[in-house]
């Protein structure tokens, strides 16, 4: 095997580049990626029209023979509800509460680094060590210590969610911003008298964004892992919503003997993150410059 | 690229092998026949090099000359077998010293890498592994080529270090690249390259990015140990003057293609294909000024890969283009005399080009001030207390419509004062007066709109320059809202059609992507940008350092037509001296944060006082082959560190006319040669000759008399 | 030198105390209150007020946390184990000494006494699953990164990110249903009980895998960019063209490069193994530092609870510091002079 690398020579096959987020459809990966998340979207969607049995109400006749038949396609947990039902309705929440509490991690950890990193000087020193502060803390000890104190529910969580994960997202949006204020638009920009919330919002964001939505990608996967966790955790979201973790929670009493019904939502969960998962991966690879 | 035209390439290039090898006995160490590379992408191939053809022989040094994206490096790393998972040679052959190289094993090709064929990088701090010290890189060589042991080995690195003129060799081995400046890695790159005594060295860009004087230095090494070690040399360069003075034969290069090949003082005298001229012609030289002789730039850019003609390539861009015979696919080389070839249908039709019109001067000679600095300092604190001294007292002027460049190398201070001008940084005291104010520490931000507008900046970088989120045009449009230059969204989409037309460029492209968009359009962009505003001052921080010679004469013309009509005022910040005297008025010589001579174009050029400025006139490679063997004035060491600054004059350490102990202990005082002429200086100009023997200056004084 | 690790220190004890004070403020929220929760649903409100009182939980957040702060350093004996507080709070070691983490009210015994053996079990657990994760994710990131996009990589990393989705609760479930109910080799819990019929070792296998399935993908992702990059850097080139082959290249040139940006990732996994293993050691009801740390949350014991975190938070900087001092050794670019 001969060591070569591409990166010498690219400028000579260098072409008008195609619209970015064309490009996706060209990466495999993004594809695998992109077809699981969106079967679980569409499942969520769709789920009040499907022909479904309830996820709560419990089919006691199912009961003694809970494995799967053809009324209940996955077989019923031991209270005898649905399975498939209860995890297309689980999707519904962790489609939800995921990208939701992502979505305002984002919001919080953007604007931190962004400051940091345009301003520098002490306004940095002071974010950066808060933000080392709480990526010291063991983020799963944060998650646990917040939820058992504050209660579960959505906005919990999302509120767990952003303060677990807003440091790290504003240590990558400061590292991009360090690079890019020295650009020269920037300067440019500077003078043309423009306010310093222009730029940060219309000349360095967009710049960002290639990094931010891969980034926000594996978040969403990382935030369904832990939203399951704590629903294995028994934190999860209260009762009436099927949860995902506290699925294989409740179900691993009877693992010896009715292994799927634990089997089963777990694979749920490892599809959507890994979903997501490659979706990021598909987006680098597909965006890299 | 259909299949016609490529098999027309072809066919076209193997007429090549019967008049390609010049008339020698001698059998030619490196032979290159038709050589075709491709590089596969997803879904296309992308033909590089079509049909290349040359022979360097034993002990020569031969010049590939080309325009970047012509294939000049590809064809360098094809030879090394070294063209990456998607790039291959499709056809031809590359015999080295009796081998083939095409469709060698890696074992086979282990044993030529390094050891028979070495390389010099262009930039010499990448090329280095960061975490390995130089001693451990170096060894490596011998360790791996010769058999040499441990300690053998790192003796002969030690050895080579000395040969490369590095001080301290022992000392050297034990440090990391970081820690040497761009000139000793690159001599650090030359010694690696040369520790196995290969018989051909290929040196590709080797002084790209370096400074002049450092360049200068690096050049005489390579000719030295050239002719020490018998080594074959295959310069790679863009730049036309620097291969004038090293090789022996030239190749100018062109899309992937040879047009014309021949020796060196040849070609200079008389260059037969259109483009050869075009790039000899849109070359500052450091013997004509502005008002001399104005450059001519090429027309159009160069074919990207899939968009090659047929038959000739450069025939979109020629002024002589014919159809019928310029555009036949069967078209190939034809001998001018014996070893001179050119690729060109037409080349008995063309003599040399007629110079552009030059531009009349038409200077108001009571302008007034339109800027002026005096005893601006700049320091940025550092860690412990210290500083680090960006500009310490310079003082100057430009008047109204009056072009001032500020030249220097590297870490001279000239990129911080345009900070400073622009607003983009403050200084620490002094005084900058424009339009009766004092400006010197007032950033942009508390700048008014109208003192913002009135000094614009184009910067260095095509890349950085437009946000590549937005369209072209966008920022444009910003600054003529901003400003309100125009109300109302027809009359600003009007005007920035306007601006566009007036840096001639298509105004179709204003909604483009920058990705979109050469580095010659990019800049041009920029300077729409700029004069969007209606600045009073512009401010161009190596507005065309980035760009290829025949974009680089292209834009500078532009910039000169604008500026004339605008009778904008600009500081024209640059390192290349040849440039600066096609655009400036007026020169200021940068070192170490102090100016140590400015005056006229023509007092600089024509009768250059002080030490530092000599030198750098004398590194400046001349493209006239009768011209150029003049000695280069050698400048010892290195810049010091800007955190510790000499005490006495800021160059003493490295001038070679130093006086004595007075110039390392006393700040030199100014001196007055004419009412626009100073210099900071300890040797009194009027008591000595103004140019040292050593160095004879090709004096050429426009016959222009200083100012008033 | 002396001078960055003097500022390395102080800044560890502010950031431990800044965590420190994070817990008790976190813990305010809390809405039921500690007594109820340490005393159970039926005791009476009575009670519960009762012990409210006598933990002096009344007292405002930063009396609380001073005093919690001035027992911890050995200043004032712990006001919980006098006599007459009516406790029951007795530390063989004593009232005041340095180091009092207080007394837990979930277990009621001296902190000390609770959190040390279960920090031992995590770090067994914790230790083998590291030992295996560094040489694993470097061979996989190295290998794949070696060649982009080529058949290796792609397998590589198809494996890579399928395992980081991969749960550690999920991993365990069907690991459980493979290796201990389908083909009954190995134990389904892991209580470190010499006289369950497994043998401690045998106990640990399945831990340890859940940790290393979950965690090496992500660890080997990382040194893969890493590599990728670094083999795209034009020294690389010149080592190639020095005649070197592949396997000269990567050990004299690549692997270190590639090995510092990955570095500090690393050494991130040793505090993700102490306190992330809670969920693999509910999974095997194995007794570890993780398990300590989700009941003292749970039922608010904050004396256990902060001497938890207080240990989680140490491990954090301290591998911050080594991950810094380590990064300094790799890379002689960024040497303090």
């Amino acid at each position: 095997m001969a060591l070569e690398s591409t990166a010498p020579l690219m400028n000579v096959a260098k072409r008008p580049a195609r619209p970015k987020w064309r490009r996706i459809f060209r990466s495999k990966t993004a594809l695998v990626g992109l077809f699981l998340v969106s079967f679980w979207v569409v499942a969520a969607v769709l789920a009040p029209i499907l022909p479904l049995q309830s996820p709560t109400k419990p089919d006691v006749m199912a009961m003694a023979n809970p494995f799967p038949s053809a009324v209940h396609w996955l077989g019923v947990d031991i209270l005898g509800r649905d399975i498939l039902a209860r995890l297309i309705f689980g999707a519904r929440t962790v489609l939800l509460v995921a990208p939701l509490s992502v979505a305002v991690a984002m919001i919080v950890g953007i604007s931190m680094g962004m400051v940091a990193g345009y301003y520098g000087g002490r306004v940095d020193a002071v974010i950066s060590r808060f933000s080392d502060i709480i990526l010291a803390f063991p983020v799963l000890v944060l998650y646990v210590v917040l939820i058992a104190n504050i209660g579960p529910s959505v906005i919990n969580i999302v509120i767990a969610t952003t303060i677990a994960s807003a440091p790290g997202i504003g240590r990558i949006t400061r590292g991009l911003v360090l690079g890019l204020k020295q650009q020269e638009y920037v300067a440019a920009a500077r003078l043309r008298a423009e306010s310093t919330l222009y730029i940060m919002l219309v000349e360095l964001l967009p710049n960002c964004r290639g990094m931010l939505i891969v980034d926000g990608c594996l978040r969403i996967g990382y935030t369904i892992i832990t939203i399951g966790i704590l629903g294995f955790l028994g934190l999860g979201l209260p009762p009436p919503n099927p949860d995902w973790g506290g699925m294989v929670k409740e179900s691993t009493t009877v693992l010896n003997v009715w292994p799927f019904m634990s089997v089963e939502p777990s694979i749920a969960i490892v599809s959507l993150v890994l979903g997501f998962n490659l979706l990021a991966d598909g987006l680098r690879e597909a965006w890299k410059p | 690229m259909n299949m016609e035209v490529r098999n027309a390439q072809k066919s076209a290039s193997q007429f090549d092998l019967s008049n390609g090898t010049p008339c020698t006995d001698q059998e030619p160490l490196l032979q290159i026949r038709d050589l075709r590379i491709e590089f596969r992408g997803q879904d296309e191939t992308v033909v590089a090099v079509p049909g290349l053809s040359l022979d360097v022989m034993r002990g020569e040094s031969y010049g590939l000359v080309g325009e970047s994206g012509c294939g000049k490096s590809t064809t360098a790393m094809a030879i090394l077998g070294y063209l990456g998972r998607t790039g291959a040679v499709t056809s031809g052959s590359i015999r080295f010293d009796g081998e083939e190289l095409v469709g060698a094993s890696p074992r086979q090709l282990r044993k030529v890498r390094g050891r028979r064929i070495a390389m010099v990088y262009q930039d010499p701090m990448s090329a280095l592994n960061p975490v390995r010290t130089i001693g451990a890189q170096l060894a490596e060589v011998p360790h791996l080529h010769l058999g040499a042991g441990r300690a053998q080995a790192l003796e002969m690195a030690r050895a080579m270090l000395r040969d490369v003129r590095l001080p301290d060799a022992g000392d050297m081995l034990k440090r990391y690249p970081h820690q040497l400046s761009g000139g000793q890695q690159q001599r650090v790159v030359i010694a690696m390259a040369l520790l196995a005594r290969p018989s051909l060295l290929l040196l590709d860009e080797p002084t790209t990015g370096l400074d002049v004087t450092v360049e200068a230095a690096v050049l005489d090494l390579i000719a030295e140990l050239r002719h020490r070690y018998q080594t074959s040399l295959l310069f790679i360069s863009h730049n036309l003057g620097l291969i004038a003075e090293s090789c022996d034969r030239l190749g100018i290069m062109y899309s992937g293609e040879l047009v014309e090949e021949g020796a060196t003082a040849e070609i200079f005298r008389r260059p037969r294909h259109p483009y050869t001229q075009g790039l000899i012609a849109c070359i500052p030289d450091v013997e004509s000024d502005k008002h001399s002789r104005s450059l001519a730039a090429i027309p159009g850019h160069i074919p990207l890969p899939h968009e090659r003609p047929q038959g000739c390539l450069f025939g979109p861009r020629c002024d002589g283009f014919v159809a019928g015979s310029c555009d036949r696919v069967d078209l190939r080389s034809d001998e001018v005399e014996p070893g001179h070839q050119v690729k060109c249908a037409r080349w008995r039709d063309f003599s040399r080009r007629e110079e552009a019109a030059v531009i009349v001067p038409d200077r108001d000679r009571d302008a007034g001030d339109a800027i002026c600095l005096t005893n601006v300092t700049k320091l940025y604190g550092t860690s412990r207390g210290r500083s680090l001294t960006a500009n310490e007292a310079v003082s100057f002027s430009a008047k109204e419509g009056e072009i001032v460049a500020l030249v220097g190398e590297s870490g001279c201070g000239k990129s911080t004062l345009a900070r400073i001008v622009t607003g983009l940084d403050q200084a620490t005291s002094g005084e900058i007066r424009l339009a009766d104010r004092n400006i010197a520490e007032l950033q942009a931000r508390a700048r008014p709109k109208q003192l913002l507008q009135s000094v614009q900046m184009i910067f260095q970088n095509p890349d950085s320059t437009l946000n590549p989120s937005h369209s072209a045009a966008f920022s444009i449009r910003r600054s003529l809202i901003k400003f309100g230059i125009r109300k109302g969204k027809a009359a600003v989409d009007r005007r920035v059609r306007e601006l566009l037309e007036m840096v001639r460029l298509n105004p179709d492209l204003a909604e483009r992507k920058p990705e979109q968009l050469s580095g010659g359009q990019k800049q041009r962009i920029a300077i729409a940008r700029a004069f969007a505003a209606d600045p009073n001052l512009i401010v161009a921080d190596e507005p065309v350092s980035a760009l290829d010679v025949s974009v680089q004469a292209a834009v500078v013309t532009l910039l000169l037509d604008i500026q004339r009509a605008n009778k904008t005022t600009m500081l024209f910040i640059s390192h290349d001296l040849a440039l600066v005297r096609h655009v400036a008025d007026r020169v200021v010589v940068m070192y170490l944060g102090k100016v140590m001579e400015q005056g006229t174009v023509a007092e600089i050029f024509g009768g250059a006082a002080h030490p530092y400025t000599q030198a750098l006139l004398s590194s400046i490679r001349s493209t006239d082959p009768d011209r150029s063997k003049a000695a280069h004035i050698q400048l010892q060491g290195e810049m010091p560190s800007p955190v510790d600054v000499p005490r006495g004059c800021r160059f003493a350490t490295r001038c070679h006319r130093k006086l004595g102990d007075i110039c390392d202990q006393e700040a030199p005082p100014q001196r007055r040669l004419s009412s626009s002429h100073e210099i900071l200086c300890h040797i009194d100009p009027t008591a000595t000759q103004t140019v040292s023997d050593g160095a004879t200056l090709p004096l050429n004084i426009t016959g222009e008399p200083a100012n008033d | 030198m002396t001078r960055f690790l003097c500022n390395r220190l102080i800044m560890m004890m502010v950031t431990m105390l800044c965590a420190s004070f994070l817990v008790f403020a976190v813990c305010e929220f809390s809405p039921g209150s500690v007594a109820r929760k340490s005393l159970g649903p039926f005791a009476t409100q009575q009670q519960v007020d009762l012990l409210f009182k006598k933990l002096r939980a009344t007292d405002p957040l930063p009396v609380r946390y001073s005093r919690w702060l001035g027992v911890l350093l050995g200043l004032i004996p712990d006001p919980l184990q006098a006599p007459d507080s009516g406790l029951n709070f007795n530390d063989p070691r004593g009232a005041q000494y340095f180091g009092n983490f207080g007394y837990s009210t979930l277990n009621k015994l001296p902190v000390n006494d609770v959190i040390w053996d279960r920090l031992k079990h995590t770090a067994v657990l914790a230790g083998l699953a590291f030992a295996l994760i560094v040489p694993l994710s470097i061979i996989f990131g190295i290998l794949s990164g070696l060649k982009e996009g080529g058949a290796l990589d792609r397998f590589l990393s198809v494996i890579c990110v399928t395992f980081t989705s991969i749960p550690e609760f999920a991993s365990g479930v069907f690991l459980v249903t493979l290796f201990v109910i389908l083909w009954p080799l190995l134990p389904g819990t892991s209580q470190l009980d010499p006289g369950s019929g497994w043998s401690i070792p045998s106990q640990l296998v399945l831990p340890v895998a859940v940790l290393v399935i979950y965690d090496f993908g992500y660890v080997a992702r990382m040194i893969r960019v890493s590599m990728i990059g670094v083999m795209e850097r034009p020294f690389i080139r010149t080592a190639v063209l020095k005649g070197m082959d592949t396997r000269q290249v990567i050990f004299g040139h690549a692997l270190r490069n590639a090995m510092i940006a990955p570095f500090t990732v690393l050494l991130l996994q040793i505090n993700f193994l102490v306190s992330g293993v809670v969920v693999t050691e509910l999974v095997f009801a194995y007794p570890g530092f993780g398990r300590l740390l989700l009941d003292a949350s749970l039922f608010g014991d904050i004396a256990t609870l902060e001497a938890a975190t207080l240990v989680t938070v140490a491990i954090a900087v301290t591998t911050q510091l080594v991950g810094d001092l380590g990064y300094m050794l790799l890379d002689p670019r960024i040497r303090v002079k």
